[in-house]
C-alpha cells in the first residue's frame, strides 16, 4: 500500500491482548486481510502475558481486551502508560464494554481508539489505516 | 432471581437482548438471525435433533448495580460455523492451532451480554466474568430446559440452526 509519494509504510509490529482465543484469531485474521503491512502479530492471554512480551518485543500498535484473568486491559494499559519506553505504543481498546463507565474509565489511558464489539471488520480496517497513516 | 421474561416491567429489556443477539450474530459471524416462534424454534430444533450432534451450553455472570447471569445454548455445527466464521475455514497461514470451539461459544455469550449491558445500562459499570462452556448431550436438553423451551427464554435461529438464550437477573 505506497503512500501518495510511491513510499511503502513501515510495517507494524501488533500485539493482541484478549482472553479468548477466537477474538485474538479473528482480530489477526481482520489484520492480514487489511493492506496494512505487518511485520509480526504477537498474541497474549492477558495483562501479564502482554507486559512480558512488550519486555522482549518492540512493540508498534497493542489491541486490548478490558476484561481479562490475572491482569485487566485497564490495568495493562495504565502499566504502558507508566513507562516511558512504551509511549509510543499505540493503544486500542476492544471490548464489549461500549459503557460511558468504562469509556470514562479509560479516557486518561491515551488509547487511540475503543472499539466496541461487535464491529464490523472494516472498522478495524479503518483504524489500522488511521495507525499506518499517522506512524508514517 | 428472576428469568428476564417473567416480570412484564423488563419487555424493553427483552426486546433489547434479541436486538443485541441480531447485532453481534450479524455484525461479528456473519449470521441470518430470526427471532422464533415456539413452533418454529421446534422446527428447526427437531431438524437439528436428526444429526444427533452434541449441544454447547455457555453460561456467563455479570455483576455491577445487580449481578445476573446469560446462558446462551447452541447446537455445535453451529458451533463450527461460529468459529469458521470469525477465524476462517482454514488452518492459520502459519500452522498454528486454531481455538477451540468452546471459544466460540463462549464469545458470542460475551459479546450479547456485553451489548445487552451496554444498551440497557449504558452509564453503569458491570464487569462480566469469562464465560464457562459445557458439551451437552442433546438427550438431556428436555430435561435442563423444562417442559417448555421457551419457559424464559429467547428462542432464535442462527442460519437456520436452533439457539436458546436466558438471561437471569
Amino acid at each position: 500500500m505506497p503512500d501518495g509519494n510511491g513510499r511503502r509504510p513501515t510495517a507494524l509490529t501488533v500485539l493482541i491482548v484478549d482472553d479468548s482465543a477466537m477474538m485474538r484469531a479473528m482480530i489477526k485474521r481482520i489484520a492480514h486481510l487489511t493492506d496494512v503491512p505487518l511485520a509480526r502479530v504477537l498474541e497474549a492471554a492477558n495483562g501479564v502475558e502482554a507486559l512480558q512480551l512488550l519486555e522482549q518485543h518492540p512493540v508498534d500498535v497493542l489491541f486490548t481486551d478490558i476484561n481479562m484473568p490475572l491482569m485487566t486491559g485497564t490495568e495493562l494499559l495504565r502499566e504502558v502508560d507508566r513507562r516511558q519506553e512504551w509511549q509510543h505504543i499505540v493503544r486500542v481498546i476492544v471490548s464489549t464494554d461500549g459503557s460511558q463507565a468504562r469509556r470514562d474509565e479509560t479516557a486518561s489511558l491515551h488509547a487511540h481508539a475503543y472499539l466496541e464489539k461487535p464491529f464490523r471488520p472494516e472498522v478495524m480496517r479503518d483504524v489500522l489505516a488511521q495507525i499506518v497513516t499517522s506512524h508514517q | 432471581m428472576s428469568s428476564l421474561r417473567s416480570s412484564p416491567a423488563t419487555s424493553d429489556a427483552a426486546k433489547a437482548l434479541e436486538a443485541a443477539v441480531v447485532d453481534v450474530a450479524e455484525q461479528s459471524f456473519a449470521l441470518f438471525t430470526e427471532v422464533c416462534t415456539p413452533p418454529r424454534f421446534d422446527d428447526l430444533l427437531a431438524r437439528s435433533a436428526g444429526s444427533g450432534a452434541d449441544w454447547m451450553r455457555a453460561t456467563l455472570a455479570f455483576a455491577g448495580p445487580f449481578a445476573g447471569e446469560l446462558t446462551v445454548d447452541v447446537p455445535e455445527p453451529l458451533a463450527l460455523e461460529l468459529l469458521a466464521s470469525c477465524v476462517g475455514i482454514d488452518a492459520e497461514p502459519d500452522g498454528e492451532a486454531l481455538p477451540a470451539v468452546e471459544d466460540a461459544v463462549g464469545e458470542l455469550a460475551n459479546m450479547v451480554c456485553g451489548a445487552w449491558l451496554t444498551r440497557n445500562y449504558g452509564t453503569k459499570r458491570f464487569d462480566l466474568r469469562p464465560p464457562r462452556v459445557d458439551r451437552i448431550d442433546v438427550k438431556n436438553l428436555g430435561r435442563l430446559w423444562g417442559s417448555r423451551a421457551d419457559g424464559g427464554a429467547l428462542l432464535m435461529g442462527l442460519n437456520d440452526q436452533p439457539v436458546r438464550i436466558r438471561l437471569v437477573i
